[in-house]
């Protein structure tokens, strides 16, 4: 995306040996607001703390 | 011995010598005074209080504390130098445990953390030494040491910081009839004030030693620190020069190229800040001072102590202005530990917006809010989303649905589907998973 802020690319992360992000790809465009909903808090909060 | 500028000359009594040590005690406390007052003294009370949340807010907290330790070290080598120059005597006496440890004394008698604490904690304890010494001339220290233990148990914060607390109290203002007053640049017009003096709110009901963890947050975190024990382990056994080698790099050129992970003041800088899921404020600084300190961090004059904030009206006028947009602005004086959560939260807001972001990282921004509290939140960013961009997570579909232009749906680690608001209330899945069939 061209005129993207922030953009992850292929991510990957996890809690020890439990992945809770598995090659996450996505861009976040200028003054827009990204939601991220997710059955358990700790993707949510791994991509946030990253 | 010469005369003091060739004029005074110390006399036995010592008369020449205490009008010296006061004046030189007098400018000094003058120096500490403007300090506390500038930037700089803003900038070590929000280290003091939350050295973490300085981080957050793009602020270097190492420099000011080498700046405060220089200075420090350059007012207890005065405070020596004047010794020695009034009793005309240096002996290892003077680098002796009991004189540092007098001052610690005289320090927790006043208050640490307090301008006049010092002052306050040295007449206590010299009116207590010159007591006890003529009682029991051998044992003095004795009675010394019950009155240490004493205020340490019952007076935490020193005796004028017990004086300020009963102060701040109902049965306080009662018996004293007046507060404690902020810093004049925190003033606002009267009319104003009047408005925003709220009565504190009653403890109802008070919880103490408690704690409750979720297993699976226990777990994670055990996990989490397996996994940090791990990558240690991992950097240490791989060589440096061994990886920027096979990656056909000079061993310093991949921090050049940016391959290093940034330091949190540094993505700060760069624009890219973040909110607490938990409130991680500054519980005794007033939401004014907090904002104002970030937005010193943020224009790089944090650094000034010779100057007091009051001259950097632009800066103070600003943070009025972001808590205002926040609907802080009749509260911005009164400490934040005594704020709702609610308000709590929107100041964590306020302090990120503060730093001027391209980038705000909003970690469950309604979390724990109550929901006669919610409303002013939820408007309160909602009208965010207009200036910068904002990734959030949330919880509340509500508040998601209403401020989120995009919305990315998580399934296992993976992304199930991303789209608009309509589209993702449309899908038949995320009904199902999220919304259990019933938004629309």
């Amino acid at each position: 995306m061209a005129d993207a802020l922030l953009s992850f690319n292929n991510v990957r992360a996890g809690y020890g040996e439990a992945v809770v992000l598995d090659d996450i790809s996505f861009a976040m465009p200028e003054r827009g607001s990204l939601a991220v909903l997710d059955e358990t808090a700790s993707a949510k909060a791994r991509s946030c703390s990253r | 011995m010469w005369p003091l500028l060739g004029l005074f000359r110390f006399d036995l009594y010592g008369v020449i010598a205490y009008w010296y040590a006061l004046i030189v005690l007098f400018v000094f406390f003058l120096m500490a005074r403007r300090l506390i007052n500038s930037p700089f003294g803003l900038a070590l009370r929000g280290i003091r209080e939350n050295a973490v949340r300085m981080r957050a807010i793009g602020a270097e907290s190492r420099p000011h504390i080498r700046k405060i330790y220089t200075i420090s070290a350059v007012m207890a080598g005065v405070a020596g130098a004047v010794l020695t120059q009034t009793t005309e005597t240096v002996s290892l006496g003077v680098l002796d445990f009991q004189r540092s440890a007098d001052i610690l004394v005289i320090l927790i008698l006043g208050g640490t953390g307090r301008l006049y604490g010092g002052l306050i904690g040295a007449i206590i304890y010299m009116i207590a030494r010159d007591w006890f010494s003529g009682v029991n001339p051998q044992y003095w220290y004795f009675p010394i040491g019950v009155l240490l233990i004493a205020v340490v148990l019952f007076l935490p914060n020193g005796i004028l910081g017990g004086i300020a607390q009963l102060i701040n109290t109902e049965r306080g203002q009662r018996w004293f009839g007046w507060a404690t007053s902020p810093p004049s640049w925190l003033r606002r017009p009267r009319r104003e004030r009047n408005g925003s003096r709220h009565p504190r709110p009653r403890q109802e009901l008070r919880l103490a030693h408690c704690r409750q963890e979720h297993p699976d947050r226990a777990a994670a975190r055990r996990a989490l620190r397996a996994d940090r024990a791990e990558r240690r382990r991992q950097d240490h056994a791989d060589q440096p020069d061994d990886r920027h080698a096979a990656a056909g790099r000079r061993p310093d050129s991949a921090r050049r190229r940016g391959h290093h992970r940034a330091r949190p003041e540094e993505r700060v800088r760069r624009g890219l800040v973040r909110t607490f899921q938990i409130n991680s404020l500054f519980p005794h600084l007033t939401p004014l001072e907090a904002v104002t300190l970030t937005i010193c961090e943020r224009e790089r004059i944090a650094r000034t102590w010779w100057r007091p904030t009051s001259d950097y009206r632009a800066a103070v006028d600003e943070a009025y202005a972001v808590l205002e947009q926040l609907m802080l602005g009749p509260v911005c004086t009164r400490e934040t530990r005594e704020l709702p959560y609610g308000q709590q939260r929107l100041l964590e807001i306020a302090l990120a917006l503060a730093t001027k972001p391209k980038v705000l990282l909003l970690d469950e921004p309604a979390a724990g809010v109550p929901r006669e509290e919610s409303s002013e939140l939820f408007s309160a960013i909602t009208s965010l989303s207009q200036d910068i961009t904002i990734l959030f997570i949330e919880h509340d579909m509500e508040l998601v649905f209403r401020l989120a232009s995009r919305i990315i749906v998580m399934v296992g680690g993976r992304i199930l589907l991303e789209g608009t608001p309509q589209e993702i209330s449309a899908d038949p899945r995320v009904r199902e998973v999220y919304l259990g069939g019933a938004h629309g």
